[in-house]
């Protein structure tokens, strides 16, 4: 077993198959070797691990990916998240990110690609309005600026 | 032996932004994405629209252009994303040298070049 601590100072105790989806844990684990002290985790609260060691759960008997998945189209596109990783991820915006930014820190590919599919797929085909009224985005552009980005790319006017 | 401590942040090579006002409708979540993930997220939704829309898209409906249209930090993380500026279409002479910025951001990525010619162009 292994024992977790999170920024919030609470603790978490669990298989090590588990916590070892974590590439930052493992190699951890394989630097200090057995030890009875808790990892501190200083970037990531407790309301956030609880819902990653949950992802982490579920798949531990995952195989590992290939090395060269990067390269695989397949694997990349944007509806390819599984039934349980959506329903899994259907959390408010600030849990989603939370997630997001955890994964990437506890360097757990599968669950950034997850998080960073999911809000590919919310701004899929969206113009830059929608997209800033789905996040709360503010627009700070001056008008020139704005008008000159839109001047570089009006391919469509002249065709 | 005790573990050692953890650099916050490690993995997020791109700190923190200081980012735009806030608005004041609510907080903004995903502005404390780090620069690289936004970039990803965009590779990812640029190569899903591509597949589903081939070529077809216009260019100012591309990924590249609406995303550069959001604020300066998505102007930036798109510019920090050749994936998104590699589909050029040219129809004529003048689009030549927006061709050519598309393709200098597309950095060293494989283009799609559509090229629509009804009398001779010059390249330079």
């Amino acid at each position: 077993m292994v024992t977790l601590t999170t920024s919030d100072n609470e603790t978490f105790t669990v298989d090590k198959k588990v916590a070892e989806k974590s590439v930052l844990i493992k190699n951890m684990l394989e630097d200090v070797g057995e030890s009875d002290q808790a990892i501190p985790l200083p970037n990531v609260t407790a309301s956030v691990l609880k819902k990653v060691l949950e992802w982490c759960e579920h798949h531990k008997d995952d195989p590992a990916p290939p090395e060269n998945e990067d390269k695989d189209d397949t694997r990349k596109r944007t509806t390819d998240i599984s039934e349980w990783d959506q329903k899994f991820i259907a959390v408010d915006q600030e849990m989603l990110f939370e997630i997001i930014l955890a994964a990437n820190y506890l360097d757990i590919k599968a669950l950034l690609d997850v998080g960073c599919k999911t809000v590919a797929n919310m701004i899929k085909g969206k113009s830059p309005e929608e997209i800033r009224k789905l996040f709360n985005i503010v627009n700070d552009f001056t008008p020139e600026e704005e008008a000159q980005i839109k001047k570089e790319n009006e391919w469509a006017e002249d065709r | 032996m005790p573990y050692p401590t953890i650099p916050k942040r490690k993995r997020a090579k791109h700190t923190r932004r200081r980012g735009p006002p806030k608005d004041p409708t609510g907080p903004c979540y995903i502005e404390r994405l780090p620069l690289e993930l936004l970039s990803e997220i965009f590779t990812l939704c640029e190569r899903d629209e591509r597949r589903l829309g081939g070529s077809e898209i216009p260019v100012d409906e591309s990924c590249a252009v609406r995303f550069s249209l959001v604020n300066r930090f998505w102007r930036r993380a798109a510019l920090c994303t050749p994936a998104l500026w590699t589909t050029v279409c040219i129809s004529t002479n003048h689009h030549m040298h927006r061709a050519v910025r598309w393709m200098e951001r597309s950095k060293r990525r494989n283009l799609t070049v559509t090229m629509f010619a009804t009398h001779p162009v010059t390249v330079h």
